[in-house]
């Protein structure tokens, strides 16, 4: 609580925040009118009871003064009630804009837009940051209004007698100077706490990764004493914060008391000399109380300041640019009559400005099945996505059928290509939900034809409600996990399909089903699969092979191992699914 | 370690147990509100020597405001610490339950539960902390505040302190009355958060599938509903919180008007003095509304946080089942029993196993072989006795594992999963796990054997650091490091569920073969078919039937097994296929 800071007003002109403020319209301004409403009822308070007090003692009935009186309580708890209200609802209105506009932008960024960020990062933007600028925004209003409280208090002390007024603001400069001494010999021991209690975080976190080992090895009591170990000294942080708060909280009341009494004191000697009524003294009691109010302020600019850096966090990804972006208006509705002829021409791909893709030319005939092969780093997951329009090239061209990739709407695309990944994520309520993403309507026999195909069939009849258990109440392992991920891809169909290490957790024996299964079921599609194993290179028609971000080769499995020593050591060295 | 809940008796047990900081709270309480308490009867006092001219007397009388100030300070300060002796040992407490029970309770089936978890818990534990403190802290000191308030308004005018004393009883109620519809509309909007963080972190993370399968739509929808929920229960709540403001009328605002109002009559009855009034006044105004307004706020804030926090503690770390340990001792012997062992997810899905038996002797050495998804990591966590079956037992040397003690079972029998646990701390230490008394010479034979000590030598050694989940580690270089802890340990039964899984063959070849000249019993859940060969003995399991043999009678009699070991050396090998219409590179 330091008593300094108009610093972040300054800062906050044009800021996120205020933009953000901006789109809370009505709600806001209606919060500010019942706000100032309140304030003026409260300031308006002690005068009225002052005169109250004074007619009962000058032997007239309550009259006038009361109503009045009465009239100020009620227009303060209904000012209170309805800003508390209103308040809400601009908070509320600036957090459904912020997070509807996030989630957009989210998609119009793509993958390209958001792998710079990580996940967690992303979603502490989309909730902890949106949620703390939005409840800032009436801050803004509530930082001016207290401010004219605080000089509203200190217009009504001098209004009674201006000795008082010159009192309080004689009495304020040492007291401020007072406070802040004691205050900078506060030190908060709080990062000292918030470091044991990560420490402690990230000790029980290892251990509920490990658990099956905790388990199995019967450590669980050690363990609890392993990750707890930092507890003393938890406490003992957590010990000193409450003493600074102590301390802050009692040298505070210190200095408040003294100020009260010198202020009161020359009251008293004003009402000895007739200067001011008894009434009036109460009254200047209360206003002292006001005019003192700038003391929290601090609070307010600090919490403005905080809401401030999180609107930035937040603006950061709205105002982010998106991708290159494609041809306007060149949009191609439908795609003409083929099996899906695949044509990669000159595709670059840069990333954070290195190249990950050089000059990839590459074609695929309709209705063969391509297997893309290269050590770790090569770029084979960036062709995939590059090749079903995921990622959009930095240089080239994709053509499916003949039509650039760019020049297809998003829906004709998503409608043609189909993609099962590595470590695919499902998303929906329950498995058949899950299976049917994006396809509203599909029905049960085409989701269960998927899953079968996928050879997931048996161990979802296994789940407690089969198809339709909720995902969260599914155990998966790896390759369960990537089963479903193919029976997705499935259900979705398309003329192309995009398998990215879609079987690498599979065993030898699943993979050889399910790779049977996919070569029956999706006879006459195009098929491109990223692939490390030897044995689904070798049962495909022809292999890429992807080295530092450029085709190698391009040939059949049987004459690449022939001929090459280095293809050979793309299956041995460091290439362990 | 007791069983106890995270939950509401925790707190109250806690709080209660610490009795002598209970009282010097409440003592050193009634010395910090000596200020309130002389406030309004200072300024009546000095108010009728003001008027009656005597401004010496008058100023003297508001000069013992100072000192009445420091006396209510000296309470601050001694009061502080104990509200710290009350407050840090209930996290404490905390702490520990959360801490224990989860890794008592995480034995389920599913995958275990990460870091968002963790970061929910510790958010949760910490917010009871916070909130605990603020209520003893505020809801105290209103409480003596007010006290202090009508003893004053007693001394000064009696009739006042009547009316007050049953407005501001009034006002307590119609706060309690309130205060259940808070609480379930704060937990609502809580819910809702969750809710849309929940949705936001799976649309995030499955971006590139949600775009993919078409699903933008979709997935925009999903999270849009959830954000509007949450904006609808947010103003609910605020609108129930408007209502609180009556709270505040009733025992803050109206107890002064009834003394304005009936002001001229106690003053003409004789029963109210001019000093009397100002001093009434300020009491209710300066201390008693304010008093009032803050606990409001503080209860409907830090109250509900604190409520609303126990609730959900207690509900996602309930209290491990009380059969969790055994106490039957286990023997010399290691032989293990399996018996008519049958086990399924739920009571309406297919069991993994039906019926399954097998007799392992001492020293035998099985792997286990089968298609992905067929239960094989469910046979080994019931070896282990992870978790109970739903038929039949497993017995090692005679005695069932589900009984036996946890002390005799860590050094008899070890499981390594696919997912290797490795914690912050020194190699040496993750090592010594399961064999603390091991020599750092023992700890470096078990590390070369598996094949771990070029990674030692390279990150520096038994005293080289690992950071918190094995960071800076490979996926099989941490699995190097549970087999290398397996292997130095005492265990005679050992099984290896996929734990070679992220090594490349020949690491993998190396690993088992160490644990094979180990003593004991080995069981291998074989990711790749050549743990089969290396095996004395071999189990297939091939949906409901099992298959068990040595690796050549096997491949003789079975056919699955015959097609399982086929189809991995055709594919190591080079297969013949048709090239058919082989896709070209554009301009070569």
């Amino acid at each position: 609580m330091a008593v300094t800071a108009f610093a972040p007003l300054r800062r906050l002109t044009g800021s996120s925040l205020a933009r953000m403020t901006v789109t809370a319209g009505p709600p806001l301004v209606v919060t500010a009118a019942w706000t100032v409403a309140g304030v003026a009822a409260t300031l308006l308070l002690p005068a009225a009871v002052a005169a109250a007090v004074d007619r009962a003692f000058a032997g007239a009935g309550p009259g006038l003064a009361l109503a009045i009186l009465v009239a100020l309580v009620a227009g303060k708890v209904l000012a209170e009630a309805a800003g508390l209200v209103s308040q809400a609802r601009a908070v509320t209105r600036v957090l459904a804009r912020v997070r509807h506009l996030f989630v957009r932008r989210l998609f119009v960024l793509g993958i390209a837009g958001t792998r710079r960020h990580d996940d967690g990062d992303l979603l502490a933007r989309f909730t902890g940051n949106t949620a703390a600028a939005a409840h800032g925004v009436p801050s803004l209003v509530t930082v001016a209004v207290e401010a004219a409280a605080s000089v509203g208090g200190l217009v009504a002390l001098c209004l009674i007698d201006w000795w008082l007024g010159v009192t309080f603001l004689v009495g304020i400069a040492p007291a401020v100077l007072l406070l802040r001494l004691m205050m900078r010999r506060v030190r908060s021991r709080y990062g000292d706490y918030l470091r044991h209690q990560g420490d402690i975080a990230a000790r029980f976190t290892d251990a509920l990764t490990g658990s099956r080992t905790i388990q199995a090895s019967r450590t669980q009591r050690r363990e609890t004493e392993r990750i707890l170990a930092p507890l003393p000294a938890l406490a003992e942080a957590g010990r000193q914060t409450w003493r600074v708060q102590g301390d802050i909280s009692w040298q505070l009341d210190l200095v408040l008391a003294g100020l009260r009494v010198l202020v009161l004191g020359v009251g008293g000697v004003a009402v000895v000399q007739g200067r001011i009524t008894p009434g009036q003294f109460l009254a200047a009691s209360l206003y002292l109380g006001f005019a003192l109010g700038f003391i929290y302020l601090s609070d307010t600019l600090a919490f403005l300041a905080h809401a401030q850096a999180n609107a930035g966090r937040v603006d950061e990804i709205l105002d982010q640019a998106p991708p290159r972006p494609g041809p306007s208006g060149a949009a191609v509705g439908r795609l003409p009559a083929g099996t899906g002829r695949l044509d990669l021409r000159g595709v670059t791909v840069r990333h954070d400005g290195h190249p990950v893709l050089t000059g990839v030319d590459l074609s695929v005939p309709a209705g063969t099945t391509l297997a893309v092969v290269g050590r770790s780093g090569a770029g084979k997951s960036t062709l995939a996505l590059v090749a079903g329009g995921l990622l959009r090239p930095d240089e080239g061209e994709v053509r499916l059928d003949g039509v650039p990739l760019d020049a297809l709407t998003a829906s004709v695309l998503r409608r043609e290509v189909g993609y099962a990944f590595d470590r695919p994520v499902l998303l929906g309520t329950t498995v058949a939900d899950a299976l049917a993403y994006g396809r509203p309507g599909t029905d049960g026999a085409r989701v269960e034809w998927a899953a079968r195909t996928a050879s997931a069939l048996d161990f979802l009849r296994r789940l407690p409600d089969g198809v339709d258990t909720p995902l969260t109440r599914v155990p998966l392992s790896g390759g369960e996990l990537q089963r479903l991920g193919l029976a997705r891809a499935l259900v979705h169909g398309g003329r192309l399909m995009i398998l990215d290490d879609a079987t690498s957790s599979l065993d030898t024996v699943t993979e050889a089903r399910v790779t049977a299964a996919l070569t029956t079921g999706l006879a006459g599609r195009t098929r491109l699969v990223v692939a490390h194993r030897v044995a689904t290179a070798a049962q495909v028609d022809a292999v890429a092979w992807l080295d530092g971000g450029r085709i190698r080769a391009v040939a059949p499995h049987r004459d690449l191992w022939a001929r090459h020593p280095d293809y050979r050591a793309v299956f041995t060295a460091g290439s362990t699914p | 370690m007791t069983a106890t809940t995270p939950g509401p008796a925790l707190l109250v047990a806690e709080v209660l147990r610490r009795r002598a900081a209970l009282t010097r709270i409440a003592l050193w309480s009634l010395v910090e509100a000596v200020p309130s308490l002389t406030a309004g009867l200072l300024v009546a006092a000095a108010v009728d020597r003001y008027v009656a001219g005597q401004a010496l007397a008058g100023t003297l009388l508001l000069a013992a405001l100072l000192p009445a100030a420091v006396v209510g300070v000296l309470g601050t300060r001694r009061l502080f610490p104990w509200l710290a002796e009350v407050v840090e040992p209930v996290r404490d407490a905390f702490a520990t339950a959360v801490v224990a029970n989860t890794l008592h309770a995480s034995t389920g089936v599913g995958r275990p539960p990460g870091t968002a978890v963790v970061v929910r818990l510790t958010e949760q534990v910490e917010a009871v902390r916070g909130a605990l403190f603020v209520l003893l802290r505020q809801v105290r000191q209103v409480a003596f505040t007010v006290v202090a308030v009508l003893v004053g308004l007693a001394l000064l005018a009696p009739p006042v302190a009547v009316s007050t004393a049953l407005l501001v009883a009034l006002a307590v109620l119609l706060f309690a009355a309130l205060l259940p519809g808070q609480v379930a509309r704060h937990r609502a909007v809580l819910a809702a958060e969750e809710d849309v963080s929940a949705r936001a972190g799976e649309t995030l993370h499955g971006l590139r599938d949600v775009i993919a399968c078409g699903g933008e739509q979709r997935a925009i929808t999903d999270l849009g509903d959830a954000v509007d929920r949450q904006v609808a229960r947010e103003r609910a709540l605020a609108r129930s919180t408007a209502a609180r403001g009556l709270v505040i009328l009733v025992g803050g605002q109206v107890p002064l008007l009834a003394l304005l109002v009936a002001a001229p009559w106690l003053v003409r009855a004789g029963h109210l003095g001019l000093g009397e009034a100002v001093g009434a006044a300020t009491y209710l105004s300066v201390s008693l509304e304010p008093a009032l307004r803050g606990l409001v706020g503080v209860l409907s804030s830090s109250g509900l946080t604190l409520v609303v926090n126990l609730r959900r503690l207690a509900e996602e770390v309930p209290a491990p089942p009380p059969t969790a340990e055994g106490r039957q001792p286990l023997t010399d012997r290691y032989d293990v029993e399996v018996r008519d062992l049958t086990f399924a997810y739920g009571p309406d899905s297919d069991p993994v196993l039906r019926s399954f038996s097998l007799t392992l002797p001492a020293d035998d050495h099985l792997a286990v072989v089968g298609a992905s998804g067929i239960g094989k990591s469910t046979l080994a966590g019931l070896l282990a006795g992870l978790w109970p079956a739903d038929r039949g037992t497993v017995r090692l040397g005679g005695v069932d594992v589900r009984q036996a003690r946890s002390d005799d079972l860590r050094t008899t029998l070890a499981l390594v999963p696919q997912e290797a646990y490795v914690f912050a701390g020194s190699f040496r230490d993750n090592l010594r796990y399961l064999a603390p008394e091991a020599t750092d010479d023992d700890v470096r034979r078990s590390a070369e054997a598996v094949g771990l000590a070029p990674v030692l030598s390279r990150l520096g050694g038994l005293d080289a650091r690992v950071g918190a989940g094995g960071a800076d580690l490979s996926a099989g270089e941490r699995q190097l490091v549970a087999l290398a802890r397996v292997h130095l340990s005492p265990a005679r039964v050992v099984i290896l569920d996929e734990a070679t899984a992220h090594l490349d063959p020949a690491a993998e070849a190396r690993a088992e073969t160490a644990f094979a000249a180990r003593p004991g019993t080995l069981v291998v859940i074989a990711h790749r078919i050549s743990s089969a060969r290396r095996a004395a003995r071999v189990l297939l399991i091939d949906g409901d039937r099992h298959h068990l043999g040595r690796h050549e009678d096997l491949l003789r009699d079975s056919a699955g097994y015959a097609e399982l070991v086929g189809h991995w050396r055709t594919t190591a090998e080079l297969p013949a296929t048709d090239p058919g219409a082989a896709p070209t590179t554009a301009g070569r």
